[in-house]
């Protein structure tokens, strides 16, 4: 029963560390408000809970990485519209290169001790 | 059949049943909870909110106006739990990037004070302490030194800190480093968070309740006000300790100095430095250096306990170390029984006492006046006497190798058996056995003499100080028989000790001033009548004689009436009859 909680909190956690990179690219597209980041997200299965994206945003936000824009909604309430900042988009960038390191490091790693 | 209330969530209006909205409405407490240290607080809630209600408003339609309990839960399903939401992302950001906005970006959790190890020069202390109160630790460190040449203060405290404060090790703990300052905003933000929050668990409660016994309400309403006292007093308690806590450390600190100050010869006891003061007790053969250290550790170790509590409390460290309390013990046990032991030595000479007792050859006529004068045998004045001990003024000359004591003899006069005048010295002195204390009686330089009429009498005896202050004194007893007249001279207006006088006239004011030995005792020859009246509440009874005096009247009663002389009348009852007399200014 605790191994596969324990299971589970890893998975997670190795899924919260990417998010904010996720996030990220999702906006290097184009403004997006957090209801279309989490389709997003869910669709490439990289999203455990939706509450987890808006504290998120939020200090994205308050470290000058996001700006957003009001839009009103015709289905609900109205909408944040979020965008990449220039010091948003020079993160992603950095924080794409570390990504791109660590996978290749690691699957290294993981083919290494397989074949051995 | 369920009641339906009626909620506003975002902009969005809702039917929602009652025990729905409980649930929703604790869902969004937690959240809030979640999150109540975090700049943005309430912009994360409110957005959480708005996509609530995008979830909810898909859950209703035409035929299905009002949301139950299973739409809340899938909706928080879907959201997650607030404990999902944060707390182990943010270790892996806060490595990753060293920005200077950091700060401002995660800053989650009320400060506390830990050793900074990555801005350290020595033990992290003073980058630890200036990130505590937001200052360049440049500063601290400039206290520091400063401090540390005052007597060491600064590296004494910079070893307490470093023992007592933890270094920040995990990444939790370095951003509690930087967290929210402690001041008077964020506590009482503290005590109103905790009170809402204790606001909504009674209000629960009280909602439980309430379906089984109504009687049973104001019990919760009891706990409800003793709950909200119990936090406003933990907030007010929370400050008032660091208050105490910094004055702890102010006066810690103060009296420490002030110890070694001391002990180091600055301070002085009535003019003369402590090592003097201490040395004129002990001798050279009394080992000062122990005697010091065994001070040190019984007064200094209490200030450090005190300086070290006072930081504890003002820095909230909860963390205590038994081996620092109980070595802390041992320690001021063994400096506590080193002075005891050192001071009994010196006391035990003190035990035995002894009197010497020798008589000044006198030849007088009875029809002599007696004059008792002073020869002045110290060149200072009385008033330049520099400390006082035992209610008699002492005085050590420095000058002279070794040096000298200055003690104020005592001379008293009585009346005699026989006819004749006869002069007593007195020396008395203390030490461990009779001989030593005998000895040190001898040692006491004191001379009295008599030429024609006058007893000239030293002012002061003295002593080296190599017999060390054992209690030494000399007393001067002269006995006068019946109808001898005496002159008290002023030179020995601090000598006069405890003379018993008719007119109950103090010891000072007798000098300068004719005294006869009568019946009763001594009587002035020579006083005004302001003199006699000036006296102030003295009841002199006697053979059939009382006086009462103060400084208003006059009261004299003998076998022939009762006299009453104020500055108002003078009132006559005798045999005469009763006289009253006016005065008029």
């Amino acid at each position: 029963m605790k191994q596969t909680i324990n299971t589970e909190n890893t998975q997670s956690q190795m899924r919260k560390g990417v998010l904010e990179l996720c996030t990220l690219s999702v906006l290097a597209i184009g403004e997006a408000y957090p209801t279309e980041i989490i389709e997003q997200l869910k669709s490439s299965k990289m999203m455990i809970v939706e509450g987890t994206l808006y504290p998120l945003l939020t200090r994205l936000k308050n470290a000058n990485y996001l700006t957003y824009r009001w839009e009103e909604s015709t289905s609900g309430p109205p909408r944040k519209y979020y965008k990449l900042t220039p010091e948003g988009e020079a993160l992603l960038k950095e924080l794409e290169n570390t990504w791109d390191e660590m996978v290749d490091a690691v699957n290294k790693l993981l083919k290494e001790n397989k074949n051995k | 059949m369920n009641k339906t209330l009626t909620i506003n969530l975002a902009g969005l209006v809702f039917n929602i049943e009652e025990n729905a909205y409980q649930l929703l409405k604790d869902y969004l407490a937690a959240i809030k909870n979640q999150f109540k240290n975090e700049e943005g607080c309430d912009e994360i809630v409110a957005d959480i909110e708005s996509r609530l209600a995008e979830l909810l408003k898909a859950k209703t339609h035409a035929g299905k106006q009002v949301l139950v309990d299973a739409d809340i839960h899938e909706t928080i399903n879907v959201m997650g739990k607030p404990s999902d939401f944060e707390e182990n992302t943010s270790d892996e950001k806060q490595s990753g990037s060293a920005s200077s906005n950091q700060k401002t970006y995660y800053t989650n959790k009320t400060r506390r004070v830990f050793r900074d190890g990555d801005n350290k020069v020595l033990g992290g202390v003073c980058s630890g302490i200036a990130s505590y109160f937001d200052t360049d630790p440049l500063w601290i460190r400039l206290i520091l030194v400063v401090l540390f040449f005052g007597f060491g203060t600064g590296l004494l405290l910079y070893i307490i800190l470093w023992v007592i404060i933890p270094e920040a090790k995990t990444t939790a703990e370095k951003l509690e480093m930087r967290g929210d300052p402690i001041d008077i905003n964020t506590i009482s933000q503290t005590i109103k968070e905790e009170a809402e929050q204790l606001k909504n668990r009674v209000q629960n409660f009280g909602n439980g309740v309430k379906n089984e016994f109504t009687s049973q309400r104001s019990q919760s309403v009891g706990n409800k006000i003793g709950n909200l006292l119990y936090t406003v007093f933990h907030g007010i308690f929370k400050v008032i300790s660091k208050v105490f806590g910094a004055l702890f450390v102010l006066f810690g600190t103060l009296l420490f100095v002030a110890l070694l100050l001391v002990l180091f010869n600055v301070g002085t006891v009535d003019g003369l430095s402590v090592n003097e003061f201490l040395h004129a007790f002990t001798g050279s053969d009394f080992p000062m250096f122990w005697f010091k250290t065994g001070l040190v550790m019984c007064v200094g170790i209490p200030l450090c306990m005190l300086v070290y509590k006072g930081l504890k409390l003002v820095f909230g460290i909860k963390t205590s170390y038994m081996w620092l309390n109980l070595s802390a013990g041992i320690l001021w046990f063994v400096g506590l029984t080193l002075c005891l032991y050192l001071s009994l030595t010196v006391a035990s000479d003190f035990s035995e006492e002894t009197l010497l007792k020798t008589q000044i050859d006198t030849h007088f006529t009875n029809t002599d006046t007696l004059f008792i004068k002073g020869s002045n045998n110290y060149e200072k004045n009385i008033t330049d006497l520099d400390f006082e001990m035992d209610n008699d003024r002492w005085l050590i000359n420095n000058t002279t190798q070794p040096s000298i004591w200055w003690g104020k003899p005592r001379v008293k006069i009585i009346a005699s058996e026989n006819d004749s005048v006869s002069v007593f010295m007195i020396k008395t002195a203390a030490g461990k056995q009779k001989t030593e204390a005998s000895l040190r009686a001898k040692n006491i330089n004191y001379t009295a003499a008599l030429r024609d009429s006058v007893l000239l009498l030293n002012n002061f005896f003295s002593f080296v100080n190599t017999d060390k202050y054992r209690n030494q004194g000399v007393d001067v007893l002269i006995k006068l028989p019946k109808n001898k007249v005496v002159y008290l001279d002023n030179s020995l207006k601090y000598q006069w000790y405890d003379i018993e006088n008719v007119n109950g006239i103090g010891d000072a004011e007798m000098s300068g001033k004719y005294w006869k030995m009568t019946e009763n005792g001594l009587t002035c020859l020579s006083c005004t009548k302001e003199e006699l009246m000036n006296n102030k509440d003295s009841v002199d009874v006697h053979e059939h004689i009382i006086n009462i005096n103060d400084s208003n009247a006059h009261v004299h009663i003998d076998k022939h009436g009762i006299e009453v002389n104020s500055k108002e009348a003078h009132v006559k009852i005798s045999s005469d009859g009763i006289k009253v007399e006016e005065k008029k200014k």
